[in-house]
């Protein structure tokens, strides 16, 4: 008899079991397995960020809202570059396409970059297998 | 009502008045009627601002139908809120399908 792939071994890993490390296992839920960076993002609705755009504008506003596609919602947005862009006076709240973001800006405390760098090793080993 | 809750979605403003801002730099004004997903928008009552320097003029389009490709961002313009703009409109009997004409009235030097 002839196996293709792997032979199952047990007990099976699991996600959200700690690894030999000892440090905790960050939880990723199932579904956004392949979405590392749509769950980063959803972690930090309600904070303050800087959105720069392909055709560099730059709108300073509080995440709302994030989908799959990295689409991005912001509230009470503000141009933070000179006002050359006149028209967007009176916008208080946008919808940002996903494909025309070239930077998202954070502040510094309200990411834990270890926690993103690991995450993003479990993935990219994950995305390997 | 949120039909997928936590997730930024088009639906809500669906019917109101919003701004476009295409990917060729072009800004334009309308009631979201339809939408899907990949931002392909349809756009009813549309008027396409120019603007040149502080003044702009405004061509009335009708209907339009934007490749979502091209968009770049939407923003709602709340009813009733007077626009806070610095600019001086210029209206010059824009007829259907017309395109403005712009005058530079800036001083001579």
């Amino acid at each position: 008899m002839v196996f293709w792939g792997k032979l199952p071994t047990s007990p099976r890993a699991s996600p959200r079991a700690p690894r030999e490390t000892g440090k905790p296992a960050l939880r990723l839920p199932a579904a956004d397995q392949d979405r590392l960076f749509y769950s980063f993002f959803k972690s930090l609705v309600g904070k303050d960020v800087v959105v720069e755009l392909k055709n560099d504008l730059s709108i300073c506003g509080t995440l709302h809202s994030v989908d799959q596609y990295l689409n991005i919602k912001l509230t009470d947005i503000s141009v933070t570059d000179p006002e050359k862009y006149p028209h967007m006076l009176s916008v208080k709240n946008c919808f940002i396409r996903g494909s025309v973001v070239r930077y998202v800006q954070l502040p510094a405390d309200e990411v834990d970059t270890q926690l993103l760098q690991d995450a993003a090793r479990k993935e990219a080993l994950q995305q390997k297998q | 009502m949120n039909y997928m809750p936590g997730t930024a979605s088009l639906i809500e403003d669906i019917d109101k008045k919003h701004l476009v801002l295409l990917r060729d730099g072009r800004t334009l004004t309308g009631f979201l009627r339809s939408i899907d997903q990949f931002a392909n928008l349809v756009l009813h009552q549309t008027v396409e601002r120019i603007h040149v320097g502080r003044k702009y003029g405004d061509i009335p389009r009708e209907i339009f139908v934007v490749r979502g490709e091209n968009v770049v961002l939407l923003g709602e313009i709340l009813s009733g809120e007077r626009e806070r703009e610095t600019a001086l409109q210029w209206n010059a009997n824009v007829q259907r399908r017309q395109i403005c004409v712009f005058i530079d009235v800036s001083p001579e030097q």
